[in-house]
């Protein structure tokens, strides 16, 4: 199972960014109390930009076993974003338990501020750079100013608030809750209190969205240590597991406002009121709220009630993001599922001081992907029985 | 049909001032974003037809812009039954469901589909 896991955050890393891996790999190597000659598998993602600025890396994942000096047997580059991150475990696991590898190291990261720097998101790289597309259609999508992916999330908004009656309101207060969440967390980088006032009052970005509902891109990485052998951590295991892969542009989606989370979590099928905490992809407080509907904690439609109904709070009746989520512990290399992975396996270890769930038996983790959210994965840790 | 020659129909339609769009002539689905085969069945007997050139507001944001107008950026549902990523110009605060006809503007010297509210 998961024997460590490390992660290394900053707003901007003053260093390379292999370098910043291998002080990360150390470190959930160290905890996990395995050697690096053990680890006989990688699984990872790329995203263009984040290492150095490159916008690809020919043979990627070779690249950063040089560097490491690991030799493998099971390789996986997955590319669905920040939803990767829960899949790897899975992958990972599943590899483990067919015999191809003994131990696997899960990679997620890179740097997001060389393209900060640039003005510009991962997933408007291609304004940047030529030869880049983010659509097979670019030459008529590309040509209106968007800014991806704020503005198709954006459009979901407006579009829940039109057919829902949800308000500006309901979505603070995700942010409002996470950053309570966030307060006692010491991986976070924003931790004054925060209103209901204070998110209204943060600029409009793309309309609804304001800006303490976006997430802030920092560097940094999450390593994950899957292995068949003994581990000094608690024995957890994946309760529950679904991927869905949409196909849509999304406007010819039958309805954007749902996404493919509603899919992933059928097939994991998990029986929510035995869930102690949620950790949901939080790229902006609207992919909270979409989540929590398309999970079914919520009809669709009905997370503004849900929301004024129950205390998402890390002490409260439905835990949600209960480190702050990467809204407030930054989103690394434009990717938050490393965030809400690590927070899940702190909360079930018992290690999360400060912002603890009590005697947390089963974790569920929604990850959405992509700039147009077409994937999604589910994924339950919990005790092993 | 080769995809080129789809895009390059779609380009004459621009300059012509109309919204071309896709049939499939196998399961009758419609689209906007150009494939030589059909998303739904991927069947090669496809057309490309002539939309109206109105619609609804789908889904619209206003984007903020550092020193430039907004821009009112939506999904418009045309009553072919296709939607399309466009702009919405010439109007301050356009609606969830406001009805719109295609105005083609000039962008980096070709025509592309933008619209405007109808009245």
């Amino acid at each position: 199972m998961i024997a460590g896991f490390a992660s290394r955050i900053y707003k901007k890393y003053d260093g390379n960014s292999l370098e910043l891996l291998a002080g990360t790999v150390n470190e959930a190597l160290e905890m996990a109390k395995i050697e690096p000659q053990m680890v006989d598998g990688l699984i990872t993602t790329f995203l263009p930009g984040v290492f150095d600025g490159n916008i690809y890396m020919h043979f990627f994942t070779n690249q950063l076993r040089q560097y490491l000096g690991l030799r493998a047997k099971h390789i996986d580059l997955l590319d669905f974003g920040g939803a990767s991150a829960l899949a790897m475990i899975y992958r990972a696991e599943k590899s483990i338990a067919g015999g191809e590898a003994s131990t696997v190291l899960c990679i997620i990261g890179g740097k997001a501020s060389p393209v900060r720097a640039r003005g510009i998101t991962v997933d408007s790289i291609d304004r940047a750079y030529d030869s880049v597309s983010i659509t097979p259609f670019d030459w008529l999508f590309r040509v209106y100013n968007d800014l991806n992916p704020v503005t198709d999330y954006a459009l979901v908004a407006a579009r829940h608030k039109s057919l829902y009656g949800t308000s500006d309101e309901t979505r603070a207060k995700i942010a409002v809750q996470q950053r309570y969440n966030a307060r006692n967390n010491n991986r976070a980088i924003f931790r004054n209190s925060l209103s209901v006032e204070d998110v209204l009052a943060s600029p409009v970005i793309s309309d609804p969205l304001h800006l303490l509902e976006i997430v802030y891109p920092v560097d940094g990485f999450h390593v994950f240590v899957v292995t068949s052998r003994q581990t000094q951590l608690r024995d957890i295991e994946i309760k529950a597991y679904g991927e869905a892969h949409w196909a849509e542009m999304p406007p010819e989606l039958p309805e954007i406002t749902v996404t493919p989370a509603s899919e992933s979590s059928k097939i994991a099928g998990f029986e929510l009121s035995k869930v102690d905490a949620f950790e949901l992809y939080d790229s902006f407080t609207i992919t909270v709220m979409l989540q929590l509907e398309d999970i079914g904690l919520a009809q669709k439609g009905k997370a503004a009630s849900f929301i004024e109904g129950h205390d998402l709070r890390y002490h409260g009746d439905v835990p949600i993001n209960t480190g702050g989520g990467s809204l407030n512990v930054g989103q690394p290399a434009y990717m938050s599922g490393g965030v809400i992975l690590e927070e899940a396996l702190l909360q079930l270890n018992e290690m999360a001081g400060g912002h603890q769930v009590d005697k947390p038996k089963n974790v569920l983790l929604n990850g959405i992907g992509g700039w147009n959210r077409s994937h999604s994965v589910t994924l339950v840790l919990g005790e092993k029985n | 049909m080769k995809l080129q020659d789809i895009e390059e129909e779609y380009r004459k339609r621009f300059s012509v001032e109309t919204l071309p769009y896709m049939k499939c002539r196998k399961c009758s689905h419609v689209f906007y974003y150009p494939r030589n085969v059909c998303p739904k069945c991927l069947s090669e007997n496809l057309e490309v037809s002539e939309s109206s050139g109105i619609g609804r507001v789908y889904s619209i944001t206003k984007i903020a812009r550092k020193d430039m107008e907004p821009v009112n950026y939506a999904i418009i549902e045309m009553d072919e039954g296709f939607r399309l990523y466009s702009v919405i110009v010439g109007c301050n605060d356009p609606r969830i469901g406001m009805k719109v006809k295609l105005k083609m503007q000039e962008v980096n010297g070709s025509k592309f589909p933008f619209f405007e509210q109808q009245i």
